[in-house]
């Protein structure tokens, strides 16, 4: 399977393009963008190939379109999985069909705590309000921080 | 190719594996024949039925796949032969089978987008909620939004053992979505 070399500042796939495949990082890192390119233009995330490998491993599943854009930002080698070397690259190399599964499972796994913490957040300010008192201020910068989230997220780009 | 999965039979009734129970090696079953039953609290004044699990259907991945405690328990609803994956296998069963293994993953894939949905909206709640400061949201709406989350987490909290708030993530299909919805 031929390793594809992308310079740094390429951008690989951009917010709602429809690909039905999936990055394997080798070397280098990708850092994901909401409204790249325009002045709201905010850096969600770094991924790395020592750390997270897959990138954009829903797409090859479900063929959706991308959900934010992804750059990379170092001079980067990566495979490109499709539906036509998707089995030939997971019997080639058996972990990753189950490294694939494991991200898919770290990320709802993460995602359902940081869902929780959000309404139990919610439950305890109104706790407060509902008795009256103010809500402290280590209760009003958690809000903050979920505020934020669906500020930079619900961007149109 | 199939023979060289582990079957094993489990008579009707049968306990295949109980909630809280961390496996010492972790496997997930594919349903060859019969019918498993998942429950919450199972034997308990507070026994629920989740789902069921039919033919050609598979369960127990989320602890094959992070050897995490049984989120649930599972009882054969009638004779049931099943085959057992473990880590090991995995690839075999993908050969073997790969249309459920890529179900498995667009099942995983979809819960995964529909709780980035859910995530959003209770940001977008509290972002909402914030911009109206100290005073009261006129819109009524958003006030119910809020009153649902609290709800949901006091749901929540009232059950807590780390086991059923974990089987409660889990089951998000079928428990959460009561509250949710």
């Amino acid at each position: 399977m031929k390793k594809e070399l992308v310079p740094a500042g390429t951008v690989i796939f951009k917010k709602g393009d429809i690909e039905r495949c999936m990055y394997d990082l080798v070397q280098g890192s990708v850092a994901i963008y909401a409204d790249y390119g325009l002045p709201t233009e905010r850096k969600l995330t770094t991924l790395s190939a020592e750390k997270n490998r897959f990138l954009g491993e829903m797409g090859l599943i479900d063929a959706a379109p991308r959900s934010a854009t992804a750059v990379a930002e170092t001079d980067c080698r990566m495979l490109v999985i499709d539906a036509s070397n998707a089995k030939l690259y997971f019997e080639n190399s058996p972990e990753t069909l189950l490294a694939v599964m494991h991200q898919l499972s770290d990320r709802t796994r993460a995602l359902t705590n940081d869902y929780l913490e959000a309404a139990k957040t919610i439950a305890e300010s109104e706790d407060y309000r509902k008795k009256g008192q103010s809500i402290p201020k280590r209760l009003l910068e958690k809000l903050h921080g979920f505020a934020e989230t669906w500020r930079a997220l619900s961007t149109k780009n | 190719m199939m023979s060289q999965l582990r079957t094993e039979s489990f008579p009707k009734g049968t306990l295949i594996f109980k909630e809280g129970d961390t496996p010492q090696v972790p496997c997930m079953y594919d349903v060859l024949i019969g019918r498993v039953g998942i429950y919450l609290n199972y034997g308990t004044p507070k026994q629920k039925l989740l789902t069921t699990i039919e033919m050609d259907s598979y369960f127990g991945e989320m602890s094959l796949l992070e050897g995490a405690p049984r989120s649930a328990t599972a009882v054969a609803l009638e004779k049931c032969i099943l085959h057992v994956i473990t880590e090991k296998e995995l690839l075999q069963y993908f050969q073997a089978r790969p249309s459920v293994v890529r179900q498995m993953m667009q099942q995983m894939s979809s819960r995964l987008r529909a709780l980035t949905d859910d995530y959003m909206a209770i940001c977008r709640t509290i972002a909402e909620r914030e911009d109206c400061g100290a005073e009261q949201p006129k819109d009524d709406g958003l006030n119910q939004e809020i009153e649902r989350y609290a709800k949901l987490w006091n749901a929540c909290s009232a059950e807590t053992d780390e086991t059923s708030l974990y089987a409660q993530q889990y089951g998000w299909d079928n428990t959460w979505n009561q509250l949710l919805h």
